[in-house]
C-alpha cells in the first residue's frame, strides 16, 4: 500500500509537471487551432486597452459597471456634452463576481462620484466563467484574480490560467485581435457599426443563481459603504423574462432602477447589434435618454 | 460694492445655466454647426438627433428649431441660421420641417416683414447664438426668476430639458385623462388662431432662401411632420393649396420631400400637435432611413 | 453522482481512505462502509429513490432466506414469482407505464373506441434496470440451487448497491459478486494500479470521445430534416462512435474503481467495434445483460436446442426483449427486432460461432478479408443505431430515407456552426488506434505494461490526462445509460 500510495504522489506530481509543460509547448498552437478547453484572447471588449485607461483616469464623474450591455451602451462623447466625465469598467459577459473584483481594484483609485450598475438579467444566470476567461485575458494577474479564478471550478479557465503564467514566465504578449466592425472609443465604450442580422430567442425565465445575488448585493454595500450614490439599469434587448415582475421587484428593492427595455423603444432591425446589443445607433438613443438622469443625480449628489 | 456683489452673484449663477434653466438657452450656447434640424416646436420637441445621428452614423446633427413664434420663416430665422452654421461645411444634412404655420402670418397682411411677431423675440434681439455662456440671452431673454436656473436643477428632467444637441425632451403624464386635457385645450386654442392665420407668400419665399442658402452646405430635406387627425384637418384649412406648393418647391431645388402627415402609423403626441418621445423616436429614425436611402441612392 | 464530477473525484479517494485504513481490519465494517458509501453515491441524485434499493435488497434477501427454509417447491415457486413480480412490477411502473397506457389508448382510439387513462410524470430512478436484474439474479440462483442464500444482510445491500456498478452496469451475477463480500479483500499494487489504468482510459472515452462526439451526433439527428444524406449518415457513426465510449468508458470506470477496492467485476466490452459478424459482436457487446438474458431467459425457452421455429422464436424474443429493456419505445424494439434479422441467418447456419477468437491474434493488422468482415458488421450496426438514437420511428425511416437518397453523395454539410474542427477526427483514429493494439487485453490499455520503461508509460498516461484536460467536453453531460 505504501508503495502504491508513494508511486501515486510521484505520478501526480509527474502528471502536474508534464500538465504545465504540455500547455506551455501546445497550448497556444491548440487554442488557436482547435476548440480546446483554453482560452487567452481578447475576442472581443477591448479590456486591455479600457484597464489600461482606467489607470490613467484623474478625475471622473460618473463610472458605468456591468457587462457587454454597459460598454456598448454608453456613448462618454455625448455624456461628454452634458459636462459629464464618465468611463465605463464593463466587461465581456461581467457578473456580478467580477464586478465585485473590478469595484475592489477601481474604485478607491477612481473615486466616482456616480456610479452606473448596469444589471442585465442573465449575469445573475452565469456561473462567471466567461467573465472569469475575459479577465484573465486581459488583466494583470493578480492573488484576487487567481483566487477568483480557482473558484470557478472550470477546466477551461484552469487551463488557460496556466497558459497566462506561461505567458508571464516567458515575456509573450497577448495577439490582439479585434472585429473590424467595432471600435474602442476613449472612456471605455466600444462603438458597433452596422446592423447585424440576427435571429430572434425565446423570452427565458429568470433564475438567478444564488452565489450572483450575494455578489450583487455585497458590491451594493461596498458602494454604500463610500458614500457612492449609484442607479441600477437594465439596457434594452429584443426578448424579455417571463417572469419579468419578479426581476422589477428584486432590483427596484436594491436601488434606484430604470428598465430602458420598457422606458424607451428600439426597433430591433434599426438599433441592435444582435438580440442582446445595442448598436452604435441604438446606443446614442440611449446615452441621450440617460444623461440627464445622471445630470440630475449629479447635481442633487453635489448639493 | 453692493452692486458688484449682486452682479458677481448673477454672473455665478448665469454660468450654471444649462439645458434645465429654459427650452431655449443652450440652442445659443452651443458652437456652430454643420448640421441642422429646422422648424418649430414640432420639431424641437419631436426629432432627436442623437437617433438621426446614430442611424446615419454621424454626430453633427443638431436641433435648432424653436417655436412658431420664435421660429417661422422668415428674415429673422434665416439671419439666426446663417450665424450658427459653420460656413466651412461641404456635406451637412438640413432638415427644413415645414407647415402651414410656419409658413403664415397672423397680421392682416400676412406678408409685411415689419409685423412679423418674431422680430421682437429672442432670435432677433440676441446677437449671437453661439456665445457660451450667452449673457446677452440671459440678460435680456430669459423668462423665469434667475432663481429657477438652481431650482430647477433639482427638478431635472421632470418637465422639460433641452439637450446639448438641441432636442427639446418633453416629459409629462400621458396618462388618458391628462392628455385628453391637453389635448382639449390646445384644439381649443388654435382653433382660435386658425381665425388669424393666414398664408404668407413673403414667408414662402424666406422658406425658399433658407434652402437655397443651405444648399451651398450640403443636403436639404423637406419634412412635414405627422400631427394628430383634428390638428392636420386645422392645418390644411389654414392653406388647402400646401401640398402642392411645397412638392414644386421640392421640384425646383431638387430637394426631397417627405410628408408624414400620410403616414397610416398612429404616433403618440403630447397635446395632439407635439410628437411625444417614444413616437419622436420613430419619427426620428424613419427620417433618417429616408435620408440614408437618399444619399445612398441618389 | 456522476463519475465525471468533482463531486465523485473526491468521494472515491475518501472511501479508499476509509476502507483501506479505517475499515481495513474488520470485514463486516468494511462492507457496511461499502453498502453506506454506496447509498451515499445513489442518494447524490435522489435520495427519495434509495427506498426503492432498500426495499427490493430487504424482499430479495426475505424471499432468499424463505427459499432455504421451505421444502416444498410450490412455495419455492411462489417466492420466486413474489420477487419476479415486484421487481418487474417496479420496473414495469416506472420505466414501461406511459408506454403501454399510451399504447392501449392509440389501439382503442383506432378501434373507434376512446378510452380515459392518464399519463403519469414519472421520473425514471437512475439505474433501476440495472440492479433490479442484479438483484433477480440472486433470487432465481438462489431458486436453481446455483447459490446458497446469504444470511448477512449488510453483505447482501452491498451486493445489490454496490456503488461502481450500480447504476450502469455490468449487471453482476449474485454467484460472482455476492461471494467477494464473504472474503477478506487483501490490497493488490498490480490490481490497484490496473484499475486506475483503467479508470484513466474509460474517462478518455466518455469524456472526451463520447461527449464531443454528442455535440455533432446531437446536432446532426435534431437537424436530420435540413441535412443531406452524407451528413446523415456521419451524424450516424458519431453516434456509433458516442454510444460505445460512453458505455463501455462507464464500464471501464466501474471496473477499474472495483479493483481499487479489491473486487472484480465481470467484463462488460470486448471491443465489439473489431467483430467480424453480428454473433461475434453480441458476444463482445454488453455482455453482462446479454449474458443475462441467455442465461435467465434464453436458454430457459429452449435456447437453440429447439426446432427452427423454435430457435427463429427465441431469437427474436432475446433480441426484442433486449431492445425492450434499453426503453419504453418502439425504435428499442426495432433496433433489437433488427439485430436479431441480422443473427438468425448466422444461427440458423450454425456459422453464429465461426469467429470467437481474437481478430487477427497473432499480427498486427487484420487480412483484407478480416477487415471487410469488420466494416461490414460495423455497418450494419451504425444501420441499427439509428433506430436506436432517433426519436420515434417515423423519424428513424426519414433519416434512413435520406441516407439511402442521392443526398448520400452530396458534399456533407459544413459542421463550422456547432464549432466541428479536425481534431475530433485526429482524437477518434488515435483511440481506434489504442483499442486495436490494445484488443487482446481485458481493456485497451491493459496490456500496456509492455512499454517496459516506467517513464515511457507514465508519459503516455499523462498524454491522455493531457487529452482528457484539453478535449473534455465541458458541460457535463450523463452517460446515455443512466436512463436505461
Amino acid at each position: 500500500m505504501r508503495s502504491f500510495l508513494l508511486n501515486l504522489l510521484l505520478f501526480i506530481v509527474f502528471v502536474v509537471i508534464t500538465y504545465f509543460i504540455g500547455i506551455l509547448m501546445v497550448g497556444d498552437i491548440l487554442m488557436r487551432r482547435t476548440n480546446a478547453n483554453i482560452m487567452y484572447e481578447p475576442e472581443s471588449g477591448f479590456n486591455a486597452i479600457r484597464f489600461s485607461e482606467a489607470n490613467e483616469i484623474e478625475e471622473l464623474d460618473v463610472l458605468f459597471i456591468g457587462s457587454s450591455h454597459s460598454y456598448r451602451s454608453f456613448d462618454p462623447r455625448i455624456l461628454n456634452q452634458y459636462k459629464l466625465r464618465t468611463f465605463n469598467l464593463g466587461t465581456s459577459s461581467q457578473t456580478h463576481v467580477q464586478t465585485n473584483y473590478i469595484l475592489n481594484e477601481y474604485l478607491n483609485e477612481l473615486n466616482p462620484k456616480l456610479i452606473v450598475y448596469e444589471v442585465y438579467p442573465n449575469t445573475f444566470m452565469s456561473d462567471g466563467v466567461e467573465s472569469t476567461l475575459n479577465l484573465l485575458s486581459s488583466h494583470d494577474m493578480d492573488f484576487s484574480l487567481a483566487k477568483m479564478s480557482i473558484a470557478t471550478g472550470d477546466l477551461t479557465v484552469y487551463n488557460s490560467f496556466i497558459n497566462i503564467i506561461s505567458y508571464k514566465i516567458t515575456g509573450r504578449k497577448v495577439k490582439e485581435n479585434y472585429p473590424t466592425e467595432e471600435k474602442y472609443i476613449n472612456g471605455g465604450y466600444v462603438e458597433t457599426v452596422g446592423i447585424t442580422n440576427f435571429s430572434k430567442v425565446k423570452d427565458k425565465y429568470w433564475k438567478p443563481r444564488q452565489e450572483q445575488l450575494n455578489a450583487f448585493e455585497e458590491n451594493l454595500e461596498l458602494i454604500k459603504a463610500r458614500n457612492i450614490p449609484y442607479i441600477l439599469v437594465e439596457a434594452p434587448y429584443t426578448y424579455n423574462y417571463l417572469n419579468r415582475d419578479e426581476i422589477d421587484k428584486y432590483l427596484n428593492d436594491k436601488g434606484e432602477f430604470y428598465n430602458y427595455n420598457k422606458l424607451i423603444k428600439l426597433d430591433e432591425n434599426i438599433y441592435f447589434k444582435d438580440y442582446h446589443h445595442l448598436n452604435h445607433a441604438g446606443a446614442a438613443i440611449l446615452t441621450t435618454t440617460i444623461a440627464p438622469v445622471l445630470v440630475k443625480k449629479m447635481t442633487q449628489t453635489n448639493y | 460694492m453692493f452692486l458688484m456683489f449682486l452682479s458677481l452673484i448673477a454672473i455665478g449663477i448665469f454660468l450654471l445655466a444649462d439645458g434645465n434653466s429654459d427650452s431655449y438657452y443652450t440652442n445659443f450656447t452651443s458652437s456652430k454647426q454643420s448640421s441642422l434640424i429646422l422648424g418649430t416646436s414640432k420639431a424641437a420637441q419631436g426629432l432627436q438627433p442623437a437617433v438621426i445621428n446614430g442611424v446615419l452614423n454621424r454626430s453633427d446633427v443638431n436641433n435648432f428649431a424653436f417655436t412658431v413664434a420664435h421660429s417661422p420663416y422668415g428674415p429673422v430665422y434665416l439671419k439666426a441660421i446663417k450665424k450658427k452654421i459653420d460656413t466651412n461645411t461641404k456635406d451637412g444634412i438640413f432638415i427644413v420641417t415645414v407647415d402651414p404655420y410656419s409658413v403664415s402670418g397672423r397680421h392682416k397682411d400676412a406678408n409685411d416683414v415689419g409685423l412679423f411677431r418674431e422680430n421682437d423675440k429672442f432670435l432677433a434681439t440676441v446677437s449671437s447664438v453661439t456665445s457660451n455662456p450667452n449673457f446677452e440671452y440671459l440678460y435680456q431673454e430669459y423668462s423665469y426668476p434667475y432663481i429657477y436656473i438652481l431650482t430647477k436643477k433639482c427638478d431635472y428632467i421632470d418637465d422639460d430639458f433641452l439637450h446639448p444637441d438641441g432636442w427639446n425632451e418633453v416629459n409629462i403624464s400621458m396618462k388618458q385623462k391628462d392628455f385628453e386635457v391637453r389635448n382639449k385645450s390646445k384644439i381649443k386654442s388654435y382653433k382660435k388662431l386658425l381665425k388669424v392665420y393666414k398664408f404668407s407668400d413673403k414667408r414662402y419665399e424666406y422658406f425658399e432662401k433658407t434652402i437655397s442658402f443651405l444648399k451651398d452646405y450640403g443636403d436639404v430635406y423637406i419634412v412635414r411632420l405627422p400631427v394628430s387627425t383634428p390638428f392636420l384637418e386645422m392645418e390644411n384649412s389654414v392653406y388647402k393649396e400646401f401640398d402642392n406648393k411645397i412638392t414644386s418647391t421640392s421640384s425646383k431645388f431638387n430637394v426631397p420631400y417627405l410628408d408624414m402627415t400620410k403616414d397610416d402609423k398612429e404616433y403618440e403626441y403630447t397635446d395632439g400637435n407635439h410628437l411625444y418621445k417614444t413616437s419622436g423616436v420613430e419619427v426620428s429614425t424613419l427620417i433618417a432611413k429616408w435620408i440614408f436611402n437618399h444619399k445612398n441612392f441618389k | 453522482m456522476l463519475f465525471n464530477s468533482l463531486d465523485f473525484a473526491i468521494f472515491l479517494p475518501v472511501v479508499f481512505i476509509l476502507y483501506w485504513f479505517v475499515f481495513n481490519r474488520n470485514l463486516k465494517h468494511q462492507n457496511l462502509l461499502v453498502a453506506v458509501s454506496s447509498y451515499v453515491f445513489y442518494g447524490w441524485w435522489d435520495y427519495r429513490f434509495l427506498s426503492l434499493i432498500i426495499f427490493s435488497t430487504i424482499l430479495d434477501y426475505w424471499i432468499g432466506r424463505g427459499i432455504v427454509h421451505t421444502s416444498l417447491p410450490k412455495q419455492k415457486k411462489i417466492l420466486l414469482w413474489i420477487s419476479i413480480i415486484i421487481n418487474l412490477g417496479f420496473l414495469g411502473i416506472f420505466k414501461y407505464y406511459n408506454f403501454f397506457i399510451d399504447n392501449f389508448r392509440s389501439a382503442f382510439s383506432f378501434l373507434g373506441y376512446e378510452i380515459n387513462t392518464n399519463s403519469l410524470n414519472i421520473i425514471l430512478p437512475v439505474g433501476i434496470s440495472f440492479y433490479t436484474f442484479q438483484t433477480l439474479s440472486y433470487s432465481i440462483d438462489v431458486y436453481k440451487g446455483n447459490l446458497k442464500p446469504t444470511n448477512d444482510f449488510i453483505k447482501f445491500a452491498a451486493f445489490v448497491s454496490f456503488f461502481p456498478q450500480l447504476v450502469a452496469g455490468p449487471i453482476e451475477r449474485a454467484t460472482n459478486l455476492l461471494p467477494q463480500f464473504y472474503k477478506r479483500r487483501r490490497f493488490s499494487y498490480e490490481n490497484s494500479v490496473n484499475g486506475l489504468r483503467q479508470i484513466l482510459w474509460g474517462l478518455f472515452k466518455k469524456v472526451v470521445i463520447a461527449d464531443n462526439c454528442a455535440v455533432y451526433a446531437n446536432y446532426i439527428f435534431e437537424n436530420s430534416l435540413e441535412l443531406p444524406g452524407s451528413t446523415l449518415f456521419i451524424g450516424a457513426l458519431l453516434f456509433t462512435i458516442q454510444i460505445y465510449c460512453d458505455f463501455s468508458g462507464y464500464s471501464d470506470i466501474a471496473i477499474g474503481t472495483s479493483r481499487l477496492f479489491g473486487f472484480n467485476l465481470m467484463k462488460n466490452f470486448a471491443f465489439p467495434y473489431f467483430s467480424r459478424d453480428i454473433a461475434e459482436f453480441w458476444r463482445r457487446w454488453h455482455i453482462s445483460l446479454s449474458t443475462w438474458f441467455r442465461d435467465y431467459l434464453y436458454i430457459p425457452l429452449g435456447g437453440s436446442k429447439g426446432g427452427v421455429l423454435i430457435k427463429i422464436r427465441n431469437t427474436f424474443i432475446i433480441f426484442i426483449v433486449s431492445g425492450f429493456w434499453h426503453g419504453a419505445n418502439w425504435t428499442f424494439i426495432v433496433w433489437g427486432t433488427l439485430n436479431a434479422i441480422y443473427f438468425l441467418p448466422l444461427l440458423l447456419s450454425n456459422k453464429n460461432r465461426n469467429n470467437l477468437g481474437i481478430v487477427a491474434e497473432n499480427n498486427n493488422m487484420p487480412s483484407l478479408k478480416e477487415l471487410f468482415q469488420m466494416l461490414g458488421t460495423f455497418l450494419l450496426t451504425i444501420f441499427a443505431w439509428i433506430f436506436f438514437r432517433a426519436e420515434s420511428l417515423n423519424h428513424a425511416i426519414s433519416y434512413i430515407g435520406e441516407i439511402l437518397s442521392w443526398s448520400l453523395f452530396n458534399p456533407p454539410s459544413s459542421l463550422d456552426v456547432i464549432g466541428l474542427k479536425k481534431i475530433l477526427i485526429f482524437l477518434i483514429v488515435l483511440f481506434f488506434m489504442i483499442e486495436w493494439f490494445g484488443r487482446k487485453g481485458d481493456y485497451a490499455l491493459d496490456n500496456i505494461i509492455f512499454l517496459k520503461s516506467k517513464l515511457v508509460r507514465w508519459g503516455f498516461y499523462s498524454f491522455i490526462v493531457f487529452l482528457i484536460g484539453m478535449f473534455m467536453y465541458t458541460e457535463k453531460t450523463n452517460f446515455i445509460y443512466f436512463q436505461f
